[in-house]
Formats: structure tokens, C-alpha cells, sequence
């Protein structure tokens, strides 16, 4: 079996190697497509491509190397380009492909291959012959691995073909300020909030955890309390943090996709009915606003 | 002018059914995905301001095929009554199970038979499923431009100018029609129909298709959805509030630095 691993950025190259372990051990020979020359390893050849070209034309070459390596399988990392490239290459070679997959089993003849569906709530699993010619987009992950030590043959690959996509700007984007992926702690509030003032009871529980605030979808989309991108849940983010602290969180399947994956989970219900239920390690019944300003107080003469 | 839509039959996460770790499709009812619902605001959007004619495209492929035909008329006549002027839907017992490999040909079938457009519109990917390949397959097969992941189009004459939302940055990317674009739920805010549109709708034209002798080979494996538990302790603690703030400090501290 022949793999080509397909990045636009050089530097994510090896990672994406790494991550595809199960078939780099496969194949007879590992072939790197990217932008810019730099160190590669473990690849037997590494195909330069110019890189200020459209995604059309990406997968114009891809298409062109695949053919002439004779090649079975092309991975790349999961982003938005990437799965845009990919579906064109695929479709132009009428390849089944496999989006933002989150884990591969080997198994006799064939690999598991699994991918979150339904707004995160399920795992959908196929099993693919491993002779069988296909692409996917892997999610990224720290993997152990050693790569194996060997310099790959660099090529250039250039080819006129002529976009019919002008790209007229690009507008490199702010980080985002509130920063929920990256929190430990995660105090996520719901409608049982009766307006956006009362949402301090939150704000102050996590300052005093050192913890982002999310919310759910009414609370962002609806009633515009919190900025989008504090929303967690289906249509919009998936977080993992040590602790989240669902407030007045009852606990529809879109928001539980998107705090599944927390290590730990209180949740504060004053129905003791609330699914919530299901999904915490802690459920507490109370009332928000009697218990919140207690917790409060109780938290900050322990802090002092 | 002629604008194509793309709508998925998805899927109704708010009424995700679970027993055990399985998930009972079938008991799951079809729905317009929230983004397809904007790809099709965007294209009445355009036919308010130039007259477009708005077809729709859909195809089914969750069985089973009785019930869920059903199904997707009823999301048709949504569409219709949104705005949208016709609507054609494949419905084959081929396409049950199968992937955007599998869709994205047929889809590419009976357009060729339809007629041609100037925009095709999509959502960014469907809300059950979530393949993103959707519009970059059919714009391939189509040998059109695709521009996907946009939050923003200005239409001018030909060509259009619009704005890619990517994870660290926006582009800017002008093209001219034909052309593919798929939508992020940022475009815009999609209409609610009115009682008289949702009555007008029902005689606005409407096509079902099956595959006829298309030769569309399933390669798609089967596969297999199930739900990933995460086990949890689902410890309760109720009664006096100054005691449940008692047990919470004392689990919180742990994590007070």
C-alpha cells in the first residue's frame, strides 16, 4: 500500500504522520505532499507545492501525484480546507472519504474506522477492506510514536493550472477572548437564569474557580444574554474541561454533545427530573438563587 | 437566473432517541437541517432582488422509505412555502444508507436532466451526519467553482465576492457563475413562512424521481451509529441548601488553586 499524507502547512506534516500510525505501518511507502520545504521525517518522498494556490487546484495535483504514485490512501489533518481538498480530489477520482475521524482500529483484514455523528451524541463506525482506495481527514491528537529516521527525497511539483477563484484578502482573525476550549474549569449557565443580571452568580463562581462561563443555545442565540461563541453545544462548540458546572442546565441532547467529553460534571437543578441527571457525576436539586450566593460567600472565606 | 438548493432530509437532534447505547433511527423524525434553511434564505434573498427562479434538490436517505417519504414531502412543502418554486426529490431504495459518494452522483444525475443554474447553494455540511464534502463533490462533478465555509456573498452582475470563514482567518474570494456555495449559520436569519404561504405551497410544483436506470454502485460500507457512553457517577445531593454548599465546597476546593 502506498499513503500520501496531504498538509498545507509544512509544520503539521510529521503530526499527521504520527496520527495515521495504523497505516504509515501498512504501507510500503509514505509519500508527503505540502507547501514549503523544512525537515521532514519518516517519509520516502516529500512533493513541494507553490503555496498560494486555490483549494480547486490543490486538489487538481493531488489527483495528478496520486495517479502517478499508484497510491491507495491520502490522509490529512481535519480543517476546513483540508476537507474541502479532499472531497474535490475524491469526488474527481470517485473515492469514498471519511471526515474528522476520531479513531482507527486495525483489525483482521480490515480497519475500524469511526467519526462522530449527530452533533456529537454518537459514534458512527465503518469497517474499510485495507486494500480499499480511499481518503479521510483525521482529528488531531497527541500520539506517542516514533517516527521512523529517514530523510525524504524532496521534489517540486508545479503545474499551470489556472484557478477560477481569486482570492482578493485575507483577514488574519483575533483569538478568541473568552477562550473555552482551553479553560479547566467551565461554569456553563441555562435558562433556569431568570435574566441576564443574575448571570453574575456565575461570573463570580468563576472568578473565584479561575473558570469560563459558557452557555447554551437559548442563552446565546435566543435571548442574546452571552456572546455566540460562549455557546456550547451542537451547532456550535464542543469543550473538555477538567470540571464543568452546569447552572440551570436541564440538559437537551444538543448541549450534552458538546460537554460530553468533561472529566467531571456538577450539575445544579431545581427539577430533580432534569436529564441532566444522567450525564453528571454530581447532581445537585436546589434552587439557583438560594444556593449560588451561599456557595459564594462559603467559597471565598475558604480562598481568604 | 436559476439558483439550485441543496436540502438534506436530517435527522431531528431535539428529538435524539435513546435505548441503551442504541440510537433508534427510526423513531427519529426527518427535519430541515438549521443551516440548509439558510443556503435557502439566501437564494430567496437573491430571487427578491433579481427575479431568480429557486429550485430545490433533495434526496432521502434514511429509510424506511414509506414513512420517510412522507417525511420528505412535508419538507418540500416547507421549502415551498418558504419561498422556493419547485422542488425535486430522488426517492430509491438505492440511496437508503448511502453516502455523499453515493448522493452527490445521483444529485448530479438529475440536474443534468432539470436544467442548468447559475448559483448552487448548500449548507456547510448536514446537522446529522456532518460529511463536508457535500458541496465540493457535486461542484466537482458538476466542473463548476466551489467556494465553501461562506458567511457572506455580494452578488454583481456575473461574479460574486465572497467571504470564507476559516478557522484563523477570513478570506475574500471573488468568482464568477456558475458557481457552488456552501453556507455557515452566520449568513443569515432564515424566514418563518406565513399561514398564506404555507396554503399557496401546496400547489406549487413538486417531483419525486427514483433512480430509473442510473447506474449508481454503492461503495459506501454499512455502517453502524451508537451511542458513546461516558460513565458517570450520578451522585445526588439534595435537602438544606447550606448543606449541598457544604458538599460542594468541599468537592471544589480540590480545585481552587
Amino acid at each position: 500500500m502506498k499513503l500520501i499524507i496531504f498538509s498545507l502547512n509544512p509544520f503539521d506534516l510529521e503530526q499527521t504522520l504520527k496520527i495515521s500510525k495504523i497505516f504509515v505501518e501498512n504501507s510500503s511507502e509514505i509519500i508527503g505532499l505540502t507547501t514549503k520545504e523544512s525537515k521532514f521525517k519518516g517519509f520516502d518522498k516529500v512533493y513541494i507545492l507553490n503555496n498560494n494556490l486555490t483549494n480547486d487546484i490543490y486538489a487538481l495535483l493531488l489527483k495528478d501525484i496520486f495517479d502517478k504514485e499508484r497510491a491507495n490512501v491520502v490522509i490529512a489533518l481535519h480543517n476546513k480546507n483540508h476537507v474541502d481538498i479532499l472531497a474535490q480530489f475524491s469526488s474527481l477520482k470517485h473515492l469514498l472519504m471519511f471526515t474528522k475521524v476520531t479513531n482507527i482500529t486495525p483489525e483482521k483484514d480490515v480497519s475500524l474506522i469511526e467519526r462522530e455523528v449527530l452533533g456529537g451524541s454518537a459514534v458512527l463506525s465503518v469497517r474499510i477492506n485495507k486494500a480499499s482506495y480511499f481518503s479521510m481527514t483525521l482529528e488531531n491528537k497527541k500520539v506517542e510514536y516514533l517516527v521512523a529516521n529517514k530523510t525524504p527525497m524532496l521534489f517540486n511539483y508545479d503545474v499551470a493550472y489556472k484557478s477560477r477563484i481569486v482570492v482578493k484578502e485575507v483577514k488574519e482573525k483575533q483569538k478568541s477572548e473568552s477562550n473555552l476550549e482551553n479553560a479547566e474549569i467551565v461554569i456553563g449557565v441555562g435558562r433556569g437564569f431568570r435574566s441576564k443580571e443574575d448571570l453574575k452568580l456565575a461570573y463570580e463562581i468563576a472568578e473565584i474557580l479561575k473558570g469560563a462561563v459558557a452557555s447554551t443555545r437559548p442563552i446565546a442565540a435566543d435571548f442574546k444574554w452571552m456572546p455566540e461563541n460562549s455557546w456550547v453545544g451542537v451547532s456550535s462548540k464542543s469543550i473538555k474541561p477538567k470540571l464543568y458546572i452546569a447552572i440551570g442546565i436541564s440538559g437537551a441532547p444538543q448541549h450534552i454533545a458538546g460537554i460530553k467529553d468533561s472529566k467531571t460534571i456538577i450539575s445544579i437543578n431545581i427539577d430533580k427530573n432534569a436529564p441532566i441527571a444522567n450525564y453528571s457525576d454530581y447532581f445537585v436539586v436546589a434552587d439557583l438563587y438560594k444556593l449560588l450566593p451561599i456557595l459564594i460567600n462559603k467559597l471565598k472565606s475558604i480562598k481568604n | 437566473m436559476n439558483i439550485a438548493v441543496f436540502i438534506k432530509p436530517s435527522l431531528d437532534l431535539s428529538f435524539l432517541k435513546f435505548e441503551n447505547s442504541r440510537i433508534i433511527m427510526e423513531k427519529i423524525p426527518l427535519t430541515i437541517g438549521d443551516f440548509d434553511r439558510v443556503a435557502l434564505e439566501e437564494a430567496i434573498r437573491i430571487k427578491e432582488k433579481t427575479g431568480a427562479k429557486v429550485i430545490i434538490f433533495s434526496a432521502l436517505t434514511w429509510g424506511p422509505i414509506e414513512k420517510r417519504t412522507q417525511e420528505i414531502e412535508k419538507i418540500a412543502r416547507e421549502c415551498l412555502a418558504m419561498g422556493a418554486d419547485e422542488v425535486h426529490l430522488i426517492i430509491d431504495e438505492r440511496l437508503i444508507n448511502s453516502s455523499t459518494l453515493e448522493v452527490t452522483e445521483a444529485l448530479h444525475a438529475l440536474i443534468k436532466k432539470i436544467g442548468d443554474f447559475d448559483i448552487y447553494l448548500a449548507s456547510e455540511a448536514s446537522s446529522d451526519i456532518s460529511s463536508y464534502q457535500f458541496a465540493s463533490r457535486l461542484a466537482t462533478l458538476l466542473n463548476i467553482p466551489v467556494i465553501t465555509f461562506v458567511r457572506k456573498i455580494v452578488l454583481e452582475n456575473n461574479s460574486i465576492i465572497a467571504e470564507r470563514d476559516l478557522e484563523d482567518r477570513t478570506e475574500i474570494v471573488e468568482f464568477t457563475l456558475p458557481c457552488f456555495i456552501s453556507v455557515t449559520g452566520e449568513m443569515n436569519q432564515p424566514r418563518k413562512a406565513t399561514v398564506r404561504q404555507i396554503l399557496q405551497a401546496k400547489t406549487k410544483p413538486l417531483y419525486k424521481h427514483r433512480m430509473g436506470d442510473l447506474a449508481i454502485i454503492k461503495q459506501s460500507p454499512n455502517f453502524d451509529i451508537f451511542v458513546k457512553q461516558v460513565e458517570r457517577k450520578k451522585i445526588l445531593i439534595d435537602g438544606d441548601v447550606n448543606k449541598i454548599a457544604d458538599i460542594l465546597v468541599n468537592i471544589l476546593k480540590d480545585y481552587m488553586s
